[in-house]
């Protein structure tokens, strides 16, 4: 099973689609953040998965993965500082309580 | 310039001259209007003159100077087309129809003009009269002289233009104003019919020139219904512009307007344009026999009931449009029988002793200063001898005594009709007897009555200069020898001239219609005289008089009463529920609601529009699974 | 055969650890287990072969990443105590778009063939290191410009002047 690139892809399938249930449900801004990155996780193991059972010889995948994690960082560095001057600004990180886009 | 194509031009084309310079040049026309509308119409007068004179023989007639204006199709529209392409033409026609009417319409014009002069000299917009008036000219001439359907419809339409800008020339007059728009009304109603009548005329049989319209080759194209129906269509244009019932309410109404222009357009020119479309398209009313019927009908019904009316009428000019409409109904009558000479011929006449007799009321209205005749008759109506002799003399001519002109028209009239049709023959004696009796009446109360409003004791009297008693005489004395003249050119005195001319027989003077003549003559008088030979017992009788006949009479057969409830009642309800429909049905349903559900569609997705990330999200997401399942099997969905 | 089995527990892991992360009502709780599922993915890339990148998400994602995460919730000071109502129709909703998806995407592996597997390949850093300065330098330098930005932006954003009203 674990020579199998199905079973890896079912693993990041389920994580990715936890992930979005997640993002879809949860009204905790951090919360949401917290789903964020298991969804991007689920890509990593994807990327790592057909590098190594599609193109064994390369290590794109893996260069792929670095990004990601170097990406994942930023961004949660950035939505950090966001929720926490939202938070400030609202006294909410309630993530309905942000509709001021309605209509 | 003696061409005829030349003179035409000058016929047609002095007149409008007329009408540009004074429009064009309104400080120079204060002073010189009449002067310009004078020489203009007398250019037209001579150059008719001498067009006449050109084809006094009849030889080389009918010239047509034509030119094709506008191909509608290159073929044939309908089969039974009798010329290869639709093409619509304009263009002059000369036969002696339209020399004798061009002629007249010229002449009489030119002595209107002259009494114009005098008539109007203190109205401070006399410009533009003679402007309206000189334009008048050139439609009436316009129709005469053109060669097919189309152009004598486009004329025609002018000429009631012009009638509607006379009527209503004081147009600070409330009456005035309704009358004016009364008569453009009822006009456009029976043009309505003409022009349907061409267009139908022109699909089917695709040429509207007069030298094309013969009962023959119209009987051999079309049905006989469709040939009726045409017919009829085009006579309701002539029932709208003769007056003929039961359109004739605009006529008296027309006296509003100034009495010159009663004496040129609605007596002598433009009433008897849709005589002479009758005479000049016979062939197309005579390819049918009911529609010669229906014309006879209509004519008689307006014999009748113009000549019943003006027995009570007190205003002259009243009087005298009454009258016209019965000599007009007379003419009709005429050429329904069959006999389009009898009434060209009774038109002739009639055109010069009707002006005459409008114009001699037109010399009383401006000298007394009133309209109703028992007023002349107390202001000294017969001492103004000029004025009383020429209505003696147009008087005798409307009663048809002979030697004057409309004994000879009158008796050609009857004549046709005794041998068409028995009754009707009965009905144009009645109506000659109450013409006789209406005649003697009007002058009988202006000049028995005894005077008691003396024109000096008024301070009413003032001298005319030499140039207005020259306007005012002249035309007068002119019109009043033709009027001797014309008559007596059907007698075997002068070859029966005109009536060769005009292509109809001679008829021996019969001995029976001069004893019905006469016994008219002495009956109508007669009752007249018992009647009248105390005017002012006559008035008060006029005036206390409350019986049926009275009411019928005076409510001009509730003519205008019914003409008044379909308009008020019938058109203003239509439009009335027309309007609900445009406003409610139209506007409030298909237009606002369409508004109202486009923004009721809006409300409702912005509500989609909630602000909430999630929401989007979810909708976003949903609609990509449901990609991916079409993508993982299309056939399956 | 023992491979086997340590996978199977180390993918319930995973799974396990998303499941709470997105379940729990605490936040708090909700950090700690995805700390649990970034371990459990840590593992996974063992498994790929990944070596350095299994540590490399340990000591970014979870010694960093996370602790960041740790620290706004302490800092978002009222919420974290509260605890969510629930709302059955949102649950309902993700729920579903959530399954169907997993389902469209099961579908999909299911249906296409892969390619064998063939498990040589080098994976050493060496090689990694040399991919990421030759064939994706650009990349690699566009990165570190926007880890650059991303550190001036949470300043200033951070930084700014508004101080919350006491």
């Amino acid at each position: 099973m674990s020579q199998s690139l199905q079973s890896y892809l079912v693993v990041s399938s389920a994580l990715f689609s936890i992930g979005i249930f997640g993002l879809l449900m949860r009204r905790n801004l951090v919360a949401i953040l917290i789903s964020l990155e298991l969804v991007l996780n689920s890509a990593s193991i994807n990327f790592l998965a057909f590098n190594k059972f599609c193109m064994p010889n390369k290590v794109t995948g893996q260069v792929f993965v670095i990004f990601i994690i170097a990406l994942a960082a930023a961004e949660v560095c950035i939505a950090l500082s966001l929720i926490l001057w939202l938070s400030r600004r609202k006294n909410s990180i309630n993530i309905e309580d942000a509709k001021e886009l309605k209509g | 310039m003696t061409t005829p194509l030349s003179l035409l031009w000058i016929i047609q084309l002095a007149p409008i001259l007329a009408f540009l310079s004074i429009q064009v040049l309104p400080k120079l026309a204060k002073k010189i209007a009449p002067l310009v509308g004078i020489l203009c119409s007398l250019a037209a007068a001579s150059a008719s003159l001498k067009l006449l004179s050109i084809y006094s023989h009849g030889q080389n007639l009918p010239q047509q100077f034509i030119h094709p204006w506008l191909k509608i199709a290159d073929g044939k529209i309908s089969p039974t087309f009798i010329t290869e392409n639709a093409t619509l033409v304009v263009g002059f026609l000369i036969d002696p129809l339209n020399l004798l009417m061009i002629t007249l319409v010229t002449t009489i014009t030119f002595f209107v003009q002259l009494f114009s002069y005098y008539y109007m000299a203190e109205d401070p917009s006399r410009p533009r009269y003679f402007a309206f008036l000189s334009f008048f000219s050139f439609s009436m001439t316009g129709l005469v002289l053109s060669s097919n359907l189309l152009q004598t419809f486009l004329f025609w339409e002018l000429v009631g233009l012009t009638s509607y800008l006379l009527i209503g020339f004081w147009y600070e007059k409330q009456s005035a104003a309704t009358a004016a728009r009364k008569a453009f009304v009822l006009n456009r109603l029976g043009d309505l019919g003409f022009y349907l009548g061409v267009i139908l005329l022109f699909l089917l049989f695709g040429s509207l020139n007069f030298l094309d319209l013969k009962s023959d080759s119209l009987r051999q194209a079309l049905s006989p219904a469709l040939l009726t129906l045409i017919g009829v269509l085009v006579f309701m244009g002539v029932m709208g512009k003769s007056a003929q019932f039961p359109f004739h309410a605009w006529l008296p109404d027309a006296m509003e307007g100034p009495t010159p222009v009663s004496a040129l357009i609605h007596s002598a020119t433009m009433v008897a344009a849709g005589v002479f479309l009758l005479s000049r398209a016979f062939g197309l009313f005579s390819a049918s026999e009911q529609t010669l019927f229906v014309v006879l009908v209509i004519g008689s019904l307006t014999a009748f009931v113009g000549a019943s009316l003006a027995t009570i009428q007190r205003d002259i000019k009243k009087i005298m449009a009454y009258s016209t409409v019965s000599q007009l109904g007379l003419m009709v009558m005429a050429i329904g029988a069959g006999s389009p000479t009898a009434g060209i011929f009774h038109l002739s006449t009639h055109a010069y002793f009707k002006a005459l007799l409008f114009l001699t009321a037109g010399a009383f209205i401006h000298k007394f200063h009133t309209n109703d005749i028992w007023e002349i008759g107390r202001k000294g109506g017969k001492k103004d001898l000029l004025a009383v002799v020429f209505l003696i003399i147009g008087l005798v001519s409307l009663c048809g005594v002979p030697p004057f002109a409309g004994f000879f028209s009158k008796d050609m009239i009857l004549e046709t009709l005794k041998e068409k049709n028995s009754f009707f023959y009965w009905v144009a004696v009645f109506v000659s007897f109450l013409t006789v009796y209406y005649s003697t009446r009007l002058f009988l109360v202006v000049f028995l009555s005894k005077i008691t409003q003396p024109r000096h004791a008024e301070g009413l009297a003032h001298h005319d200069s030499f140039a207005l008693k020259f306007c005012r005489a002249v035309p007068l004395i002119s019109l009043a020898s033709i009027s001797l003249f014309v008559g007596f050119l059907s007698t075997p005195f002068f070859h029966h001239k005109i009536l060769h001319w005009l292509g109809g027989h001679e008829a021996p003077l019969n001995p029976e219609l001069l004893a019905t003549t006469a016994i008219l003559i002495l009956a109508g008088g007669g009752l007249a005289f018992l009647q009248f030979k105390n005017p002012e017992e006559a008035e008060t009788k006029l005036e206390n008089d409350k019986g049926p006949l009275k009411i019928l009479l005076d409510r001009k057969f509730f003519i205008d009463d019914f003409y008044a409830f379909l308009t008020k009642k019938v058109a203003l309800s239509l439009a009335a529920i027309l309007n609900w429909f445009d406003r409610t049905v139209i506007n409030g349903l298909m237009v606002n609601q369409t508004s109202f559900s486009v923004m009721r569609l809006g409300r409702v997705a912005s509500l989609l529009q909630n602000g909430r990330l999630q929401d989007y999200l979810s909708m976003a997401l949903g609609v990509g699974v449901v990609i991916i399942f079409y993508l993982i099997n299309p056939k399956g969905f | 055969m023992i491979t086997e089995i340590v996978f199977l527990f180390i993918a319930g892991i995973t799974l396990l650890g998303a499941v709470l992360a997105v379940s729990l009502k605490n936040v708090f709780y909700n950090a700690l287990s995805l700390i649990l599922c970034l371990f459990g993915v840590a593992c996974l890339f063992i498994y790929l072969g990944a070596e350095f990148l299994a540590i490399m998400e340990v000591i970014i994602y979870i010694g960093a990443i996370s602790i960041a995460i740790i620290f706004a919730i302490m800092l978002s000071r009222p919420m974290f105590q509260k605890y969510e109502k629930r709302d059955l129709i949102k649950i309902a909703r993700s729920l579903f778009i959530a399954a169907f998806l997993f389902l469209g995407l099961l579908k999909t592996l299911h249906s296409t063939r892969w390619p064998a597997a063939s498990l040589e390949g080098d994976y050493s850093l060496r090689a990694i290191g040399k991919a990421l300065l030759t064939t994706s330098v650009l990349p690699f330098e566009a990165v570190s410009l926007v880890l650059l930005i991303a550190i001036i932006g949470a300043l200033l954003i951070s930084g700014s002047k508004e101080r919350p009203s006491q």
